[in-house]
């Protein structure tokens, strides 16, 4: 037993090494520049930052800012769908350049990750079918359905009413969860306020979003840690978008209100 | 290796749900197989259509597939089952199938003088397939069953796509939370250590049905 222990991870540790590779010497930025490619990773779910549309192709308000600042860069943008889970795994591994989808600006994330300036207000509200539910202590006993690790679960871990919950459900992807509020298997989504309101709007507005919010957030784009420079870059060409209106018109396009934070 | 120690609960957590659905799969589906296996055997036209197409349907599609279809798409229906329902039931029906057809295999590897001699003998047919065919079946298909037993054990991990906790995703939970993959070494180490003495039980048992030999 012993062996078999010691001959498994000396296999493991094989693998680990040889996935390091070589380093490469470039700073991201310069990488982008030379290859001409920005690799941007989202959870192509998360409508209607980043999602697919019914053409197969992946929109989205992020998608469309994103696009405008890989124009300016002179770049092509590539859109990476990614697990959400994984997705500082993803930016480590240098499989994406940068997370730019609803990504909440939180402590906690910001240890290991280097976010932009926050473009975007956001909220935790809640989704449901059920009438009785109207403030956030109605959500005693209830089954509850997150996105696992997303900034939903966490307002709602540390919201008073966590230990009162019948149960939290954490699911891959927001659409699962819906599904499974639909079925009744689960009583409340907690969901981003943006998110929420606009997949409700596209089903009819079968849910209500009862008028309690679980946290107040911003949004940002992540970074590797060490990528200054490429930030940097970004969030200046966010700011000309800002000076010269782009950025509100392009949120005007999915809100029909200017919701662009940067000035 | 602290830090391994302190994820460990939350793994073996995981592994709980990831071994009951194994178990639940393996005390059903083999039954299953074997009974559609002996009733196809009679050579029942309607019989061997229905079999063949519930077959052909789960061996067919992806189970990824059957289990959203189960756990998402019979609510259309109005049949809305509970997760740990729909992961059963979707893993039972998925490997039933497939063990329907080796245990057919297994059968129809039988030599049919075997049969014949049982005829002119004047065996009951109950009699004929617990002494005849079962015991040589069993034996025949035992390292094919390992095989599937083992695919199974990794089978389990695609209820995360259900939300249910099982090993592997409890391991991507806290990759997402502590931003290290280690999890995934422990993991990965589990699912080995498993695997090993499955292989050893069925090695055993091979062992033992050997006598026969």
């Amino acid at each position: 037993m012993k062996k078999m222990l010691t001959l498994t991870f000396a296999v493991l540790m094989i693998f680990t090494l040889a996935a390091c590779g070589e380093e490469d010497t470039r700073s991201s930025l310069e990488k982008v520049q030379d290859e001409g490619v920005l690799v941007m990773g989202l959870d192509a779910t998360f409508a209607p930052m980043g999602f697919t549309d019914e053409n197969d192709e992946i929109v989205g308000y992020d998608v469309d800012l994103a696009r405008e600042v890989a124009s300016r860069m002179g770049v092509e943008l590539r859109l990476q769908p990614i697990d959400w889970n994984s997705k500082v795994l993803e930016l480590d591994t240098n499989k994406i350049d940068m997370v730019w989808n609803g990504f909440t600006i939180t402590p906690e994330r910001a240890e290991k990750v280097l976010f932009s300036d926050p473009y975007m207000n956001n909220r935790q509200v809640v989704l449901t079918l059920d009438d009785s539910i109207n403030t956030i202590e109605d959500l005693e006993g209830k089954n509850v359905g997150v996105q696992m690790q997303s900034s939903g679960q966490s307002a709602l871990e540390s919201s008073n009413v966590f230990d009162d919950l019948g149960e939290m459900t954490k699911f891959d992807t927001y659409d699962l969860a819906l599904e499974d509020l639909k079925s009744g298997r689960i009583d409340a989504v907690v969901i981003d306020e943006i998110m929420g309101r606009y997949v409700n709007n596209q089903q009819g507005d079968i849910f209500s979003v009862p008028d309690f919010s679980l946290g107040d957030e911003e949004y940002g784009i992540g970074f590797r840690s060490e990528d200054d420079a490429l930030k940097n870059e970004i969030e200046s060409i966010l700011r000309d978008m800002a000076e010269d209106g782009t950025g509100a018109s392009i949120s005007e396009d999915w809100f029909s209100e200017d919701l662009f934070l940067i000035e | 290796m602290a830090y391994m120690l302190d994820i460990l609960p939350f793994l073996l957590e995981g592994l709980k749900v990831t071994l009951t659905i194994m178990g639940v799969t393996l005390l059903l589906s083999i039954p299953l197989g074997f009974l559609l296996a002996f009733l196809r055997h009679t050579g029942l036209k309607i019989l061997i259509f229905l079999i063949d197409g519930y077959t052909w349907l789960f061996r067919g599609t992806p189970l990824l597939l059957q289990l959203f279809f189960f756990m998402y798409g019979l609510p259309f229906f109005g049949i809305v089952l509970s997760r740990e329902t729909a992961a059963y039931l979707t893993f039972v029906l998925n490997y039933g199938a497939y063990f329907t057809e080796i245990f057919r295999g297994g059968i129809e590897s039988i030599d049919k003088g075997q049969f014949e001699a049982a005829k002119v003998l004047n065996i009951p047919r109950f009699v004929q397939i617990r002494k005849i065919y079962v015991p040589q079946v069993f034996k025949r298909t035992l390292p094919t069953v390992a095989n599937e037993t083992i695919t199974l054990l990794k089978d389990t991990a695609l209820v995360s796509t259900i939300a249910l906790g099982e090993m592997l995703r409890n391991a991507r939970e806290v990759v997402a939370r502590d931003l290290t993959a280690e999890p995934f070494l422990l993991a990965g180490i589990i699912y080995l250590m498993i695997t090993f003495v499955l292989v050893m039980t069925f090695k055993k048992i091979e062992k033992k049905v050997g006598v026969f030999n």
